[in-house]
């Protein structure tokens, strides 16, 4: 993937690019705002990875200046303001995702690869399908093999985040934010025991385990491979 | 305290201008009244005079001159106030009867005139100078009382006004001094506060009045305030120790980590365990900005409706999980569907799964744990309540001080801001938070204030 790291704190953005490049992408980096924001306009880019506070032009306004020309590249804004004013007026001005600093890599590299497939993403989709389980977004029910499965509500709605993102890695903290709308971190196993509680539903009924917990990252949702 | 002070109080300089104004409406009344009561007398004298006058006229007319003057004769003039004298003339002037001495009233025209009597005092009389028939008649009417009166009202009026001016002036006085012992007592606690003294506060007393109502307003201010400084020398040896503890334990992984580089296995276990020393510090850095950040926004106003039946199906169905997963129970009541409060959803949700979070993993396995939202005349009300070991009356107080944590409660983790932050939210919406003992267990309950509960 063709990704712009646009982050005046050189050190962190040197850990950040030798992790991308890592993982098999080719990224640019720039320290100015104006600078990520001419990237913008002559690259196609698939993900842009931009800092709130940047010298020349800070986040937002690169961001609205970017969706003004019509841009629709996926942003994924960092900052050291975390609480929701400021995260709603980030996703205001045009970004689709935000994450506070300090992050762990694997939440960056987690919300990057969500946010590439979002342009041929399962967006209007009544139906969403891993291996033999599918999920039917109007009725809100689950069958596995044919199966109907009984889910609770957050169950339902933690299957279809992990769905949406199938054979991705979803962390934790995207679960917290997108199915229990937590803007904190509520110290508590809230995750872990509802994944629990859906895999015993989902999972152990069934020979091929679908759901998978990728060690201090997050889970991920996929059929065999 | 200064004299000076007291004089150039608020009390007393009112009470200098109540009594000169008060002086000075007294003068314009006092001259009017006199005036007036010299008027209305000198009416009633002449009155007087009039009716002597017709009755003479009448007895000269039916009864004859002998009469007529007989009657002069008789009243002549006596010593003591209220005399009425007749005099009598011919066409020469020569006193014919009535009253023998005041031939020099004869002369002139003028109606007040005044001379000595027998006795070497000096009267003053009311001469009303007429003819009857063919003589020339006067009759004069002491005007004594008249001066009786009037000498009477102004004594009266003096004295009130001396008398008013000392009770204004003292009462003045009296109440600035007062008022300035009120302020004194208040600037003695605030130099206090000033060197440290924490728990002084300014004394309030049950006449409630406006430096009273200050007062009061400013003791609350020194509670917040001193609840601050408890919290800061609290947190500066509490947050030392708290951030120290992973930090030391993340040093010494490094460390560990370093020296197991070879054996790779084990040097991911050491780096992971780092990871989640530094996740906790981060997280407690988080609580303590987020608890600022809400104590910081006392002033903004809250803008959600917020339904408590939902924030209670919703979170308490999350927590339900949590709870069977380790062993506990968890029972919703979630109230009536209508019950709503003015406040930050955000700030509500992060609060009842703070206390859902101490309820659901403190305590024995078995624990059972209540979440109701109900409403109250005094406003709506979120309840958490557990069965497990509770906290001491005692200690209810200072659990909610930030860091501050039960000696037992210190193994388990946790970043000791959990009440913390409840309280701080609570406080932020204006609610009541009380914890009691449930008797086995802890309740806490908050209250949020009827005037915003819908």
């Amino acid at each position: 993937m063709k990704i712009l790291l646009a982050e005046d704190d050189t050190q962190m953005a040197r850990f950040v690019l030798a992790g991308l490049e890592e993982e098999g992408h080719v990224v640019d980096h720039v320290t100015d705002g104006r600078d990520a924001l001419t990237w913008c306009m002559f690259n196609d880019g698939d993900v842009v990875v931009l800092d709130r506070m940047m010298p020349g032009m800070d986040g937002l306004s690169v961001v609205k200046a970017m969706r003004a020309a019509g841009k629709s590249t996926p942003v994924l804004m960092l900052t050291a303001l975390g609480d929701v004013d400021h995260r709603v007026e980030g996703l205001k001005a045009g970004a689709d995702d935000y994450l506070a600093k300090p992050f762990h890599f694997s939440e960056l590299l987690a919300r990057v690869v969500a946010l590439t497939r979002r342009k041929t993403d399962t967006g209007d989709v009544a139906e969403l399908r891993v291996h033999d389980l599918t999920l039917d977004l109007l009725s809100r029910t689950a069958r596995r093999q044919g199966r109907r499965i009984d889910l609770q509500t957050k169950e339902f709605t933690l299957l279809e985040a992990l769905m949406r993102h199938a054979g991705r890695v979803v962390t934790r903290t995207m679960l917290l934010e997108r199915v229990w709308n937590f803007n904190f971190d509520p110290n508590t196993s809230v995750v872990e025991t509802h994944v629990s509680r859906l895999r015993s539903k989902i999972d152990k009924p069934f020979d091929v385990a679908l759901i998978h917990t990728i060690r201090n990252t997050g889970y991920s949702i996929h059929g065999p491979r | 305290m200064d004299r000076g002070s007291v004089l150039s109080g608020g009390a007393f300089r009112a009470a200098v201008y109540a009594t000169t104004i008060f002086l000075a409406t007294s003068l314009a009344v006092a001259l009017a009244g006199y005036r007036f009561i010299q008027l209305s007398q000198i009416d009633a004298i002449r009155d007087e005079g009039n009716v002597i006058v017709q009755m003479l006229t009448r007895l000269l007319e039916e009864e004859g001159q002998d009469a007529f003057l007989g009657q002069a004769d008789r009243m002549i003039w006596r010593p003591g106030p209220g005399t009425r004298f007749v005099s009598v003339y011919d066409g020469e002037w020569k006193p014919m009867a009535g009253a023998i001495d005041p031939a020099a009233l004869a002369d002139g025209s003028r109606s007040f005139v005044s001379f000595e009597d027998e006795a070497g005092d000096t009267r003053d009389f009311y001469v009303l100078r007429t003819t009857i028939g063919a003589f020339p008649v006067l009759v004069g009417i002491d005007l004594a009382i008249v001066a009786r009166i009037e000498s009477v009202f102004l004594r009266t009026l003096l004295a009130i006004a001396f008398v008013m001016t000392l009770v204004f002036i003292a009462l003045g006085y009296l109440a600035s001094r007062a008022a300035q012992r009120k302020l004194d007592a208040m600037g003695a606690v605030l130099d206090q506060v000033a060197d440290g003294n924490m728990e002084a506060r300014i004394p309030v007393h049950a006449s409630n009045d406006q430096i009273d109502r200050v007062a009061s307003r400013i003791n609350g201010q020194l509670d917040r305030l001193s609840v601050l400084q408890a919290a800061r020398s609290n947190s500066a040896a509490a947050v030392a120790h708290d951030l120290k503890r992973p930090l030391g334990r993340a040093m010494l992984r490094v460390d560990q980590a370093v020296a197991a580089a070879d054996g790779e296995a084990v040097a991911i276990d050491v780096v992971e365990d780092l990871r989640e020393d530094l996740v906790r510090l981060g997280s407690v850095f988080d609580s303590v900005l987020r608890i600022a950040r809400i104590g910081a926004a006392w002033g903004e106003r809250l803008r959600d409706r917020v339904s408590l039946h939902a924030l209670v199906q919703d979170l308490g169905e999350t927590y339900q999980v949590v709870a069977e997963e380790t062993g506990r129970r968890l029972d919703l009541d979630p109230g009536p569907a209508d019950l709503t409060v003015m406040g930050d959803a955000g700030m509500l949700t992060q609060m009842l799964a703070n206390l859902l979070q101490n309820a659901v993993t403190h305590g024995p396995a078995g624990n059972r744990v209540t979440l109701t939202a109900r409403r109250e005349d005094a406003g709506a009300v979120l309840e958490v309540a557990d069965t497990g070991p509770g906290i001491p009356q005692d200690d209810i107080d200072r659990v909610v001080a930030p860091f501050a944590r039960r000696d037992t409660a210190r193994t388990t983790e946790g970043n000791g801001l959990g009440l913390t932050l409840v309280k701080a939210v609570a406080d932020r919406h204006c609610a009541a938070l009380d914890l009691t003992d449930a008797k086995p267990g802890l309740r806490v309950t908050v209250t949020f204030p009827a005037v915003w509960t819908r």
